[in-house]
């Protein structure tokens, strides 16, 4: 039962965003020169990544509230076992398999208006661009959630940078520069949908940016997980 | 070294309300955010065209920002009492010298008056200087959008109240609380005007309180409704506002009635 409900509400949310792009559309033939269906394979992308961060790493989400601040953490310290993982392990989202469920419908629809034709490389690659999606979502929220040793919660921070995620659901031609260079070079989100799409569509541009995703994923993931480790030491440091 | 154990808590002290701060500043940032996607989206959207369904880009630009400032109004007294009576405490409460229902009403009108001044007023001026808002099209829509605003926030909070009437009922109001969401988000008018749907959906909304929510007073400042339908539009928001606080009583004094059954 919790489980429906949690995907009614993944459902709800998504269904309103697209709901909202569709009555636009009924007025426009094309956002910026990007049609409907480009769009809504875009969000597809973004929808799957987000749903792999959902599903097993959504403990990052109370890191403070749940961990520093009640000093569960110092009960994961004592183990054994890498605390991150402990961490993480210690929730799956069953619902985040809903959202995969409406993702990979909305890309397999998407993908049929389009009359793009699949290959088994495509699907590898799609495969891996999910991934990596994915795994940009987790380095973003580990990296700022790991600010939580310093001031106990960070949440605040989290959910802030998290805002930006939603600019990645329209193609990023249709931003300033400012905000193409942030979403690119600074907070990699132009990686968890609008670039990796890019490798689908031809004649877009783009294709250098859509090859690099996965290196960008593996690159924020290194970093926020070394952030999380100095973080983790002076953390330890101040609590003996 | 005695001094270092209060430095400590003086410092926990300060982490303390740097929390509260910090999530004032989280949400000033994200619903900035949100203004500037907005503001990107629409003027692609504008792109080669002057008017959307007769809608200009500046007024569209308006509507945007202003329902996106309204939808922040939108209840949290329903969730309060779901709490309440979940966790038990809706019996202490029965008890006291009030009507629960008022006292919770109270409770959020403050919190949205303080909300209003401390987040609205400056996510204007913001929107104001970075985006550009339209000044209303005359002093009857300006007088006439403030009475609106008013209704429309009362009536968010009656209908989340209703919401959390019905957590007697059910256990679950979580999924109950997502699918209003849901259903106000795109039928209230706060993602576009409701004159870009489809005809049947105008049709449809015409019937329903949600429509009150937030297209109405926007629709007003902008002119979308036109001095002729203004006041036609807020008697039906007050006949909404009358409708849902009646409502609300009769089913909240039932379900007690119940409550008081149940409770030997």
């Amino acid at each position: 039962m919790d489980f429906l409900i949690g995907v009614l509400s993944v459902f709800g949310q998504q269904f309103a965003a697209l709901f909202f792009l569709s009555i636009v559309f009924r007025h426009i033939e094309s956002l910026n020169g990007w049609g409907f269906y480009e769009i809504l394979f875009i969000y597809g992308i973004a929808f799957l990544g987000r749903a792999i961060h959902h599903i097993f790493f959504d403990n990052l989400w109370t890191i403070g509230w749940q961990y520093i601040r009640t000093g569960n953490l110092d009960r994961i310290l004592m183990r054994p076992v890498n605390p991150l993982f402990q961490i993480i392990a210690e929730r799956v989202q069953q619902d985040g398999f809903g959202q995969l469920l409406i993702g990979g419908s909305v890309l397999w629809l998407a993908s049929n208006e389009l009359g793009m034709v699949w290959s088994v490389m495509d699907f590898l690659v799609l495969f891996v661009m999910v991934l990596a999606s994915g795994m940009i979502y987790i380095a973003v929220n580990l990296f700022f959630a790991t600010f939580s040793f310093w001031m106990i919660d960070s949440l605040p921070v989290v959910f802030a940078v998290f805002s930006l995620s939603d600019f990645a659901r329209y193609p990023m031609t249709i931003y300033s520069k400012v905000i193409m260079f942030v979403l690119t070079y600074i907070i990699p989100f132009g990686f968890t949908a609008f670039y990796p799409a890019m490798y689908f569509f031809e004649g877009r541009g783009f294709t250098l940016f859509a090859l690099a995703t996965p290196f960008v994923a593996a690159l924020s993931l290194v970093l926020a997980y070394r952030f999380w480790l100095y973080g983790l030491r002076a953390f330890a440091s101040t609590g003996s | 070294m005695r001094l270092r154990k209060y430095i400590a808590l003086a410092v926990s002290q300060i982490k303390v309300d740097m929390a509260y701060a910090a999530w004032y500043w989280a949400s000033m940032f994200s619903v900035t955010m949100r203004l500037f996607i907005l503001y990107f989206f629409w003027q692609a959207v504008y792109e080669n065209k002057t008017d959307v369904s007769g809608i200009a880009l500046s007024t569209m630009l308006t509507y945007a920002i202003l329902a996106t400032m309204l939808d922040q109004f939108r209840g949290s007294a329903g969730r309060e009492l779901a709490h309440l009576i979940k966790h038990g405490g809706v019996a202490i409460e029965l008890l006291r010298p009030y009507h629960l229902l008022d006292k919770l009403l109270a409770q959020d009108l403050g919190a949205k008056t303080s909300t209003f001044f401390r987040a609205t007023l400056p996510l204007l001026v913001i929107a104001m200087v970075f985006i550009g808002v339209d000044p209303p099209t005359s002093m009857e829509a300006a007088s006439a959008f403030a009475v609106s605003v008013v209704l429309a926030v009362l009536l968010a909070t009656l209908i989340d109240l209703l919401v959390g009437v019905l957590s007697f009922y059910t256990v679950n109001v979580w999924g109950l609380s997502v699918l209003q969401e849901a259903v106000i988000t795109i039928m209230s008018g706060a993602l576009v005007p409701l004159t870009l749907f489809p005809d049947w959906f105008q049709t449809v909304s015409l019937y329903l309180p949600f429509a009150s929510l937030v297209y109405v007073p926007v629709a007003i400042y902008t002119g979308e409704i036109a001095a002729s339908g203004i006041w036609l539009s807020i008697l039906i928001q007050l006949g909404w506002v009358a409708a849902f606080f009646i409502f609300v009583r009769l089913l909240f004094a039932y379900a007690v009635r119940k409550v008081t059954v149940f409770g030997g």
